[in-house]
């Protein structure tokens, strides 16, 4: 698996915060004072309706190169793209750089208006829904990150940090609460799972426990980011799960079948087992996580100096309760400050205050949850699953600032 | 109902369960018979929901060609470049391979699935693949059949209907760790069971 930029501009890509950092501390032009300049007119007035970024910001997804997409789906890239972490601001991800992973199914073509959920199996009364209904309903927002399960560190020097930890993104989700639709149509007794149903061109489907169908954070969510869910993250509904895997939290969502037994469905299956420890595909909620997002893998320190160590800490049972930080390969660890909110089973922002005296230097961050769950290393993780190089690897991941500045990983 | 003080508790007991078990918006409508049952609906282990049709290995040998499924999975099923579809896991294909296995799948192979209905259920939801949406009933059933046989789990007269396909024994059935009988696949709580690793 090759990655590939999305975008033209690696430099822009690779500065991340300390290229920001330099246009702040530098005003942008030799002169010291930004020469006045405007947009052209034309430009203003159609960026009025519905306003895109500045022609100087390319940060985009970055897409997988997978030639086997090619001859199975047809497509060069198939649909698996990376969220490019390293160029994210505050906790959202900006829905159009949301990562992408789709097993080939490109997202369905679906006019909002014809669009019906169908709540269905053992309940008392089948319910069909139109997305007018949905949106008559109560509605909920909630920020959650959503990580798919082989989101893993694995070693290889090279590996830049979206390679490693390119799969998660975080959003503000719009919609019904799972459980309300659940109770309109009246769950059976006997029934303890649920089978989310897609749209999509295979028809996949995921089943899930009932329990957390009913509480209340599992949404049918029809906005993100303040709109209607973008059609790569699901329109016009997906579900949200919050913690849990992404592979549960199934996109184009077009029923809900509440049963007495998990479906253990194709991809639930096939692709995520394993047979140690491994009930079926499922391991439910992310562990505890964190990775330094600056300085990181495939970036490059501009010199010697002061910068701000920054990254994100999330965990799927809960909130983060602390991030600790090294600097010296972990001889020693400190706490980072948490910055911005720090809510249950999203992303959460760290930084730490860091001079490099320009010696080579091994960052790494561990996140601790609310639970008192703590981050674990290769070692305690290989310990307990059998096999690190598995995929739901939560571990901890070490950067390498060689002394030309170079980010390694060093996994 | 003669009046008592035990009868109106009563009342007002079932009277909280209905409401509990009601509408509250009143808003969504009946689903048809047909919306009801979907033609590439996932089908669960017990096999419920799986439409009326039969087939047997030798319908499904020539369908097998017939429908195309060789082109990606090769002419014998072992050749790829799609994942096998008789003998071992894997493909033809180590771009695949690497790219989808990355050595961890264990699930995937017609022997490692822990129920017949789940090849039935992705056949007829997904394959072939690009195209899907076009085979029978039957078809799905027939090509069911080649495969279980082909990888030595069922006879080559057997026959494949709504019935028989769920009662398949699949070798994998016990091979993993968890399976929805055990309690901590089926008694979910948070944090079970994989974030504590210590
Ligand atoms: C265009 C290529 C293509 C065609 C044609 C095709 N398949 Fe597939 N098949 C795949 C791919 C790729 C997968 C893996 C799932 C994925 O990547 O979406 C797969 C997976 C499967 C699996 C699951 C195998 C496993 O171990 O995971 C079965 C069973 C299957 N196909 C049967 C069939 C049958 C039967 C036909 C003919 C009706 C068929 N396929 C036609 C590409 C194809």
């Amino acid at each position: 698996m090759h990655a590939k930029r999305a975008t033209t501009r690696r430099q822009v890509l690779k500065g991340g915060g300390a290229a920001l950092v330099g246009l702040a501390a530098g005003a942008g032009t030799a002169s010291g004072q930004t020469l006045r300049t405007t947009m052209p007119d034309n430009l203003a007035r159609e960026l009025m309706a519905y306003g895109r970024r500045s022609r100087y910001v390319e940060t985009g997804r970055i897409t997988l190169d997978n030639k086997v997409n090619m001859q199975m789906h047809g497509d060069p890239y198939g649909f698996d793209a990376l969220t490019p972490l390293g160029e994210q601001m505050g906790i959202i991800t900006p829905a159009p750089l949301h990562f992408i992973s789709s097993h080939g199914d490109p997202p369905p073509d679906v006019d909002p208006a014809k669009h019906r959920l169908m709540i269905h199996g053992m309940v008392e009364r089948p319910l069909v829904f139109t997305m007018d209904e949905l949106k008559r309903l109560p509605s909920v927002s909630r920020i959650n990150f959503i990580e798919c399960l082989a989101n893993r560190p694995q070693p290889g020097e090279e590996r830049t940090l979206e390679q490693n930890h390119g799969l998660i993104g975080c959003s503000e989700w719009t919609g019904v609460p799972l459980s309300l639709l659940l109770k309109e149509a009246g769950v059976k007794n006997g029934a303890s799972w649920v089978v989310g149903e897609s749209l999509g061109r295979t028809q996949q489907a995921r089943s899930f426990p009932l329990g957390k169908a009913m509480m209340d954070d599992t949404l049918v969510a029809y906005g993100q980011n303040g709109e209607p869910v973008q059609p790569h993250n699901g329109y016009p509904l997906r579900l949200v799960i919050p913690g849990f895997e992404g592979k549960f939290q199934l996109k184009w969502l077009r029923g809900i079948k509440v049963t007495d037994q998990p479906y253990v469905t194709y991809w639930e299956h096939s692709s995520f087992t394993r047979r140690e420890r491994s009930p079926l595909g499922a391991y439910w909620e992310q562990g505890p996580k964190s990775v330094i997002t600056h300085p990181a893998g495939g970036q490059r320190l501009p010199g010697h100096g002061y910068f701000t160590i920054v990254g994100f800490a999330w965990s799927g049972t809960g909130a983060v309760s602390r991030v600790e930080v090294s600097t010296d390969g972990g001889r020693t660890w400190q706490n980072a400050e948490i910055e911005g909110p720090a809510l249950p089973m999203a992303m959460t922002r760290f930084k730490l205050p860091w001079t490099w005296d320009g010696s080579e230097a091994v960052l790494q961050s561990r996140c601790i949850d609310e639970r008192g769950d703590v981050q674990p290393t290769p070692e305690e993780y290989g310990a307990f699953w059998g096999e690190y190089a598995a995929p739901h690897g939560n571990v901890i991941q070490p950067w390498r600032v060689t002394s030309v500045g170079r980010v390694l990983n060093a996994l | 109902m003669r009046c008592s003080v035990f009868a109106a508790a009563i009342v007002v007991a079932c009277v909280g369960a209905v409401a509990a078990q009601g509408q509250t918006y009143n808003l969504g409508r009946a689903p048809t018979e047909e919306e009801l049952n979907p033609a590439g609906a996932a089908i669960g282990p017990d096999g419920r929901g799986l439409p009326a049709g039969s087939g047997t290995a030798a319908e499904g040998a020539l369908l097998y060609v017939a429908r195309g499924c060789s082109q990606c999975h090769g002419p014998t099923g072992a050749e790829g470049p799609g994942p096998h579809l008789v003998g071992e896991r894997g493909s033809g294909n180590p771009e695949y391979d690497a790219f989808y296995e990355g050595g961890n799948w264990q699930g995937r192979g017609i022997r490692n699935f822990m129920f017949a209905t789940q090849i039935w259920s992705w056949i007829n939801q997904g394959m072939p693949l690009n195209q899907q949406g076009f085979l029978t009933a039957d078809e799905v059933y027939s090509l069911t059949a080649y495969l279980l046989h082909r990888n030595g789990i069922i006879e080559e007269d057997d026959i494949l209907d709504e019935t028989s396909l769920p009662q398949v024994q699949m070798p994998a059935r016990g091979a993993f760790a968890y399976t929805p009988d055990h309690p901590a696949y089926s008694e979910w709580k948070p944090r079970m069971p994989r974030t504590r690793v210590r």
